[in-house]
């Protein structure tokens, strides 16, 4: 068991391919497994903010749609053509929109960055909205095509579930790939060490805004990838995803995982969309179910399903 | 477009001052909480929800508006003290953004209860006979209800103010917020105290619930989007204080009421907009004190 | 064959004829899109059975242009549904030689009217007209009485909804003009509206509303085509509905039309009822006017961009 773990710990680009490669004959339906990937790499994003820098960001709709309106507009409205180019527009608005909103809320910390949070992500959602002629306004933007891969010699069409899938599935292992990278790395480190005592950390000589920033925007590109991923899924942006219903639910699904574990994220992820797909069957009111579950995992469970097994099962 | 007189433009700040006197209810309930405790109390729109909804049900059995407008909200604040004692309390200690989370999660499940029991359509809240019609101000006609409801708050306010003023436990509460550390090692139970200012900032948000209801309609979703109207009011006048709360909650409520006069596309907007650059220029906010939970 | 009712939701494409994992399409009818756009909102297997804003705005605006007064103002949420209406006002109106005094956008589920009100009022129209849908139109008629405005002005709307006037009430809704596809008052005078009420009443102990009528043509046209086409495929039920496409389900004939695919029908101006003279509970509206389905009343196929 311990060597089990310990090699997951050392091997986790691996271990995720090789639980993702089959998830989707583990789910009841294909979309679901898309989703769950694509879902945890955002929550994979807002974890790595909230989880190992220890900042609250109640706005993280803001990145996924800026990712799913960047890649949406390329395709849709300037025709690109290239899938590539598409998703690169998309990173590239939430990169910089994770850098000019970062910049403002960092200025303030606890409380007032989330709150400050949440309002930059609202505007950003009036403005999506009121832009109608880019963004489509509230009903969307729509016609978004998904141009196949093309990569060195040879071309991939992506119209079948299961192909969108192994792409999106290379594209979010690559993105654990990279975060594996920053945590290991000395940056990594210092992010830690904020989360856990950010006067410390800077008394220690670390330049905390910049490092603060950095994660800042790392965080909104991930988020910003899985925006973009979306889009091309369901080859339409809607205005819900810049809406702080979308900011809470990549919170709910962090929790439920684990915040400032690995895999927790995806854990979340797929506990929240299966648990949702499911209820939804029986009853309407499945939000209510879905919230109280939350608040007990804040008053019992604090470190959500991921982090309490990994802690039950030891050091 | 219509000419601009002064008296429109009279009735337009006067229609500002009614939407501002909401936002501080709702703003010194929740700048009462954080102040204290430095919980952030997402919940706060729910329970504001749930006191028109509560006022709703209570006029349907009591026939009385009057008597709903006082209870209503102390059925709120009683359920504040049982959301302070039993969810927020056992968080005390744990890292300050845990009662944010709960109480987030505490307002999905208020507003998908209140519509499992009351259904998914709104409800029609209507103002006593006594407040129904327009009342002639020189300049507009203006809805009786809503000067009434411009009174209701200073009445509250002022009773506030005379509350924390005045009184020993309010002396308590203002020194709670400033230093709870001492005022817990000169002996007084904190416990209370915190239940009392939840109690309170839990009943106010009731209280603006059924104010607004025969305003604005009475619906599941009525806290959602004020909720976010309400931080930004608290942010914008100072976490923690009071007075910051009254003057940011009348001066937002003016911003809307005139931008939707002058430039109706950018209502919304203009109001993250001022909190952006009141924040640029006073970081803690208009009257927060810095260093204060920042 | 499946059938979807109603809105396409955001997530399917409209027109969307993937097959599913059962190989099968999907047939929607619903409502429009609300932008009602052309040829990429198109697809064989989407019917749209209900009133667009262009047929619904052009009826009511000209009805109102011609009987009300000719200075409006009007109020809109601002989203599609809204600003297509508005749009449409405001060209019927300059074509009946009108004057628009003023345009307000507002947001949609912003309850709080008040600080549009008293600009309106110092404008003096003549006819308010007002984009206000759902919990907003509750919530607007309350504030625009307490402001006094029903005395100063007529208020219209392109819809009234049943459960809507059922929510406000005659004191809010009386006196208050709209269009309407259907009315359950309708049964006096036209037997399948007759037909479909008593339905209706018997199974739910009520009469219908305006939306439920839309569902009921639309199950009953899934029925014709399959009856028409003689077996259960989708492409072969919309090739059947389109090579008969006259019918006639619950209010009197519609038609679709063949290059869009929309459906043509009757709509009547109604206005609200005072509660005095109310003949029963759910006696909201009086019919003031029958507005006959017509072509002219929706933009052209060519318009649309179809050719």
């Amino acid at each position: 068991m311990r060597r089990a773990r310990s090699w997951i710990a050392t091997h986790p680009v691996v271990a995720f391919l090789v639980v993702f490669a089959v998830f989707p004959y583990l789910v009841p339906y294909k979309a679901l497994a898309t989703q769950v990937l694509i879902y945890g790499l955002f929550a994979l994003g807002f974890n790595l903010l909230y989880g190992y820098t220890g900042l609250l960001s109640f706005g993280h709709a803001a990145y996924w749609g800026l990712g799913a309106y960047g890649t949406g507009i390329a395709l849709a409205k300037l025709k690109v053509g290239s899938l590539w180019l598409g998703l690169a527009a998309g990173l590239g608005l939430a990169a910089a929109g994770g850098a000019v909103i970062g910049f403002f809320c960092l200025r303030r910390r606890g409380i007032y960055f989330a709150m400050l949070t949440l309002a930059f992500a609202q505007l950003l959602y009036f403005v999506g909205f009121h832009l109608a002629d880019w963004t489509g306004g509230d009903d969307g933007l729509r016609g978004i095509t998904l141009p196949p891969l093309a990569l060195p010699g040879v071309t991939i069409p992506l119209d079948t579930s299961l192909a969108f899938y192994y792409f999106a599935l290379a594209l979010v292992a690559t993105a654990v790939a990279a975060l594996k990278r920053i945590l290991d790395s000395p940056f990594g480190a210092v992010l830690q060490a904020i989360r856990e005592n950010s006067e410390r950390a800077s008394a220690c000589g670390y330049d905390t805004s910049r490092v603060k920033l950095l994660s800042f925007v790392f965080s909104a590109l991930f988020a910003g990838l899985a925006g973009s991923l979306d889009a091309l899924r369901l080859n339409v942006v809607p205005i819900e995803s810049l809406y702080w219903t979308t900011s809470g639910q990549v919170v709910i699904m962090t929790l439920l995982g684990g915040a400032g574990t690995f895999f927790g994220p995806f854990v979340g992820a797929a506990t929240f969309l299966v648990l949702e797909d499911r209820l939804a069957v029986f009853t309407e009111s499945w939000p209510l179910v879905v919230g109280a579950i939350f608040m007990a995992f804040v008053l019992f469970l604090p470190k959500g399903i991921w982090g309490t097994l990994l802690a039950r099962l030891g050091p | 477009m219509a000419e601009l007189t002064l008296a429109t433009l009279a009735a337009q700040a006067f229609t500002g001052l009614v939407l501002g006197m909401i936002l501080v209810l709702l703003a010194i309930g929740l700048s009462l909480i954080f102040g204290l405790m430095t919980v952030v109390n997402f919940a706060h729109g729910s329970l504001y929800m749930l006191g028109a909804y509560l006022g709703f049900f209570l006029i349907g059995h009591t026939k009385s508006f009057w008597l709903a407008l006082v209870v209503a909200p102390l059925l709120v604040g009683a359920l504040g003290f049982g959301i302070e004692r039993f969810l927020v309390r056992p968080l005390y200690g744990r890292s300050i953004d845990d009662p944010l989370l709960l109480t987030f999660g505490l307002s999905l499940v208020m507003v998908e209860t209140v519509r499992l029991i009351w259904g998914k359509i709104g409800l029609t809240l209507d103002p006593p006979r006594e407040l129904a019609g327009a009342v002639n101000l020189g300049f507009t006609y203006f809805p009786l209800y809503r000067l009434f409801v411009i009174g209701v708050t200073v009445v509250v306010l002022v009773a506030l103010f005379v509350f924390l003023e005045k009184t020993n436990v309010g002396l308590i509460i203002r020194a709670g917020s400033r230093d709870p550390l001492m005022v817990k090692a000169l002996g007084f139970d904190l416990g209370r105290v915190w239940l009392l200012v939840f109690g309170i900032g839990t009943a106010l948000a009731g209280l603006a619930g059924i104010l607004a209801g025969p305003m604005r309609g009475v619906y599941a979703e009525m806290g959602v989007t004020i909720i976010i109207e309400s931080f930004v009011v608290v942010v914008v006048g100072g976490m923690g204080s009071l007075v910051g709360a009254i003057v940011a909650g009348i001066a937002i409520g003016e911003v809307v009421s005139l931008t939707t006069l002058f430039a109706p596309k950018f209502a919304e907007i203009m109001v993250f907009i001022v909190m952006a650059l009141v924040l640029l220029v006073r970081p803690s906010g208009l009257f927060g004190e810095s260093g204060l939970m920042e | 064959m499946r059938v979807h009712r109603g809105r396409p939701g955001r997530a399917r494409a409209d027109g969307d004829q993937r097959a599913d994992q059962e190989g099968r399409k999907a047939l929607h009818l619903g409502e429009p899109v609300r932008r009602d756009h052309g040829p990429a909102y198109w697809g064989p297997l989407t019917f749209h059975e209900a009133l667009n804003p262009t047929i619904t705005s052009r009826a009511v605006g000209n009805w109102l242009a011609q009987n009300l007064g000719k200075k409006w103002w009007i109020l809109y949420a601002d989203y599609a549904w809204g600003k297509q209406n508005n749009a449409v006002l405001t060209e019927v109106l300059k074509r009946q030689g009108g004057v628009l005094l003023g345009s307000t956008p507002y947001p949609l589920g912003n309850p709080e009217f008040s600080a549009h009100l008293p600009k309106i009022l110092a404008a003096k129209p003549e006819v308010l007209v007002t984009m206000t849908p759902g919990a907003d139109n509750i919530a607007f008629l309350k504030q625009a009485i307490s402001f006094g405005m029903k005395k100063e002005m007529k208020i219209a709307q392109p819809l009234h909804w049943l459960p809507q006037l059922k929510e406000g009430g005659p004191d809010l809704y009386a006196d208050i003009y709209a269009g309407i596809n259907f009315s359950w008052q309708l049964e006096d005078a036209i037997p399948e509206a007759k037909n479909y009420v008593a339905l209706y009443r018997k199974k739910h102990n009520e009469p219908p509303g305006d939306y439920s009528a839309y569902a009921y043509s639309a199950i009953h046209e899934v029925a014709r085509g399959i009856t028409l086409a003689k077996v259960v495929n989708s492409d072969a039920v919309a090739s059947a509905l389109i090579a008969n496409p006259v019918y006639n389900h619950y209010k009197g004939k519609q038609w679709w039309r063949a290059c869009d695919h929309k459906a043509f029908q009757d709509l009547w101006i109604v206005k609200g009822r005072e509660r005095s003279k109310m003949k029963g509970e759910w006696d909201f509206v009086d019919i003031v006017q029958k507005v006959a389905a017509s072509e002219e009343l929706d933009r052209s196929c060519k318009e649309k961009g179809f050719v």
